[in-house]
């Protein structure tokens, strides 16, 4: 077991150091001086080198890799380039903010869909399975934009707006969300922007869910509870889904990447303050360090809960831990 | 592939065109992705106005909507309505095809050639360089596509073709991973080993020996990249970056008619219905060719 963990601990640190590097490299190597963009268009040669040796952008690259890399991880993630004051406090703010929303849709796709993906597989191939697939195909197939802006154009513009019992500031959409707010009294302004998430989420873990029912169900430990004369719920329930539900933890933090992906635009679409929507003004503007402290985070978060993931997986099946 | 093989390969067409037929939904996929194709490329001849052709009636409803199918099309001025600059939405739904095409069709491609030739090289030749290689294609597989796509769009910065390039790196380092595991395993047969034996040069090996063995599983990726890159394509024109107005971009023109959308609903329902209808079709279309090719191999 320690060897184990010390293996996927090792594979993490290095997949983490490199995409670190990639991050890097993406924003200093491609076309386009760094110096210029934060100096101006217009300025003049001397200021734009100048703001070179303030950034420390004279020196080799390594060098200047291994200084972000050290104040990063030290929580000096320098100064934005559009407001020049320090990025950390308000990545953070939106770090969490982001989170709020993340956990909120996890809370709300992981249930439905696992659901979902166990009646698809315990009917494979007849007409529940179809319908099934059939909606997690639709699902994958609509924008995260398209759901969020019907979601904000018919439940919150025309329902909501007669439904006397709810405050009025809550029949609107994300806009009344305020970072102060306890999770419990933000719920109702993160409700319509999850549930446009969760759309993301729905069909992917449905369909990994169904496959790994699937493929539990031919297992030859079934066949022997089917002929040892135990009922099909029992044998469903107490042989099957405890095996075939114990990779959900990897379900869902293979499916973290995509739940990334559409808080950007959900959070675009609902005008949220998150994490995303910053990285969409820092593309818009530019701002290097906040795009590689955003991008940093976010996949130090994904590697973080897949290597988790990993070890979850392990202690609850020891043929993962021993096999290797 | 042997002399058997061969003889029995039109029975295995007809198998496949009956197994398409028997199961309607690739195949509408296909005809609809076939149709989509047909306007990219025509799209300049069917759209009667230019994208950025300004009427005077702006936010002019619909004349005729989907009516614009009938032959005569008799008072179809305007079958989509026209936007808040007086741009007829018809025209720039249609050119807006060609633009996706353009980059999510032509980028998909691209990265698919280029991820090929990588895989295929870092596969058969192994060792450290291989190990290196495939390491760094890891770390670009741990960002999420849209997340490396703005990444490169922010340190690019909007020029004339960021999107494509964006297309290219994001999707290629995937089809080179999907390609590598194929050729790890591929190389180690027979056929392989025999060409080596017979002396034959490395490029002959890779492309004329391994490649055809690795065609179906890339014929799959291609086309699941092919749904994915046209979502990421409008996800950036809907979040305004890498496309600017005037430009026919879908996911650009919903964000548009945002604010219409209470007066002018039409501005977002057809190019959103776009989006929609086409990843719906290519979904099917590369579920059936999955389907097919795992019947055939």
């Amino acid at each position: 077991m320690v060897i184990f963990v010390l293996r996927r601990l090792f594979f993490f640190l290095v997949t983490l150091a490199f995409t670190s590097i990639l991050i890097f490299l993406l924003t200093r190597v491609l076309p386009g001086d760094v110096a210029r963009i934060k100096a101006g268009r217009d300025a003049p040669p001397e200021a734009v080198e100048q703001v070179r040796q303030e950034l420390g952008l004279d020196k080799p690259l390594p060098v200047q890799y291994f200084n972000w890399i050290t104040n990063l991880v030290r929580g000096d993630w320098g100064d934005s380039f559009t407001t020049n004051t320090p990025i950390y406090p308000d990545v953070r703010q939106r770090l969490e903010n982001s989170g709020r929303l993340a956990v909120l849709t996890l809370m709300i796709a992981i249930p439905i869909s696992l659901v979902l993906g166990i009646v698809a597989a315990l009917n494979e191939g007849n007409l529940v399975d179809g319908l099934i697939s059939i909606l997690t195909l639709g699902v994958v197939s609509l924008p995260e934009f398209v759901t969020g802006i019907f979601l904000i154009n018919t439940v919150a513009f025309k329902w909501a707006k007669n439904w006397d019992w709810l405050p009025f500031e809550l029949r609107g959409s994300a806009s009344g969300f305020k970072p102060e707010m306890s999770f419990t009294e933000s719920l109702p302004y993160l409700t319509l922007p999850a549930i446009a998430a969760t759309f993301v989420l729905l069909a992917y873990v449905t369909r990994l869910t169904r496959a790994g029912v699937i493929e539990e169900l031919k297992r030859d430990y079934v066949r022997t509870a089917e002929l040892k004369g135990l009922p099909y719920p029992i044998v469903i329930v107490r042989h099957v889904l405890r095996n075939a539900l114990s990779p959900t933890v990897t379900v869902i933090a293979i499916s973290l990447g995509w739940l990334i992906s559409g808080l950007v635009v959900v959070e675009a679409v609902f005008n949220y303050k998150g994490l995303g929507s910053l990285l969409i003004f820092a593309v818009e503007n530019r701002d290097l360090p906040i795009i590689q402290a955003i991008v940093m985070i976010t996949v130090a978060v994904i590697l973080l809960a897949n290597f988790l993931a990993d070890l979850t997986y392990a202690f609850l099946n020891p043929r993962v831990r021993l096999g290797r | 592939m042997t002399a058997t093989n061969v003889s029995q390969l039109p029975s295995q067409i007809m198998r496949s065109v009956r197994g398409l037929i028997s199961a309607p939904f690739p195949l509408i996929g296909t005809l609809v992705f076939l149709g989509f194709l047909i306007l990219a490329v025509f799209g300049s001849q069917i759209a009667p106005y230019e994208f950025d052709n300004q009427d005077f009636d702006a936010r002019q409803p619909p004349d005729c909507g989907l009516g614009v199918l009938n032959p005569l099309r008799n008072g179809c001025d305007h079958p989509f309505g026209t936007d808040n600059l007086g741009q007829d939405v018809y025209s720039r739904v249609i050119l807006g095809t060609q633009e996706v095409f353009r980059l999510a069709g032509l980028g998909t491609l691209l990265a698919v050639l280029i991820g090929t030739t990588i895989g295929l090289i870092i596969g058969y030749e192994g060792g450290l360089v291989d190990e290196i290689i495939a390491r760094l294609l890891d770390s670009f597989l741990a960002m999420p596509a849209l997340l490396l796509a703005l990444v490169l769009l922010g340190s690019l910065g909007d020029a004339e073709n960021s999107l494509f390039l964006v297309l290219i790196i994001v999707y290629a380092p995937i089809v080179a991973r999907v390609v590598r595991s194929n050729v790890l395993e591929i190389k180690t047969r027979g056929f392989v080993e025999a060409a080596q034996l017979r002396g034959e040069s490395r490029f002959y090996i890779l492309f004329r020996e391994i490649l055809p063995s690795v065609i179906p599983a890339l014929v799959v990726e291609a086309s699941l990249r092919f749904s994915y890159g046209i979502f990421l394509v409008a996800s950036l024109g809907f979040l305004g970056i890498g496309a600017h107005p005037p430009t026919p971009n879908w996911g650009l023109m919903v964000s548009d008619a945002r604010t219409w959308y209470s007066i002018a609903p039409w501005m977002l329902e057809y190019p959103a219905g776009a989006i929609v209808v086409l990843v719906i079709a290519v979904n099917l279309m590369s579920d059936g060719i999955r389907k097919l090719v795992q019947r055939t191999s």
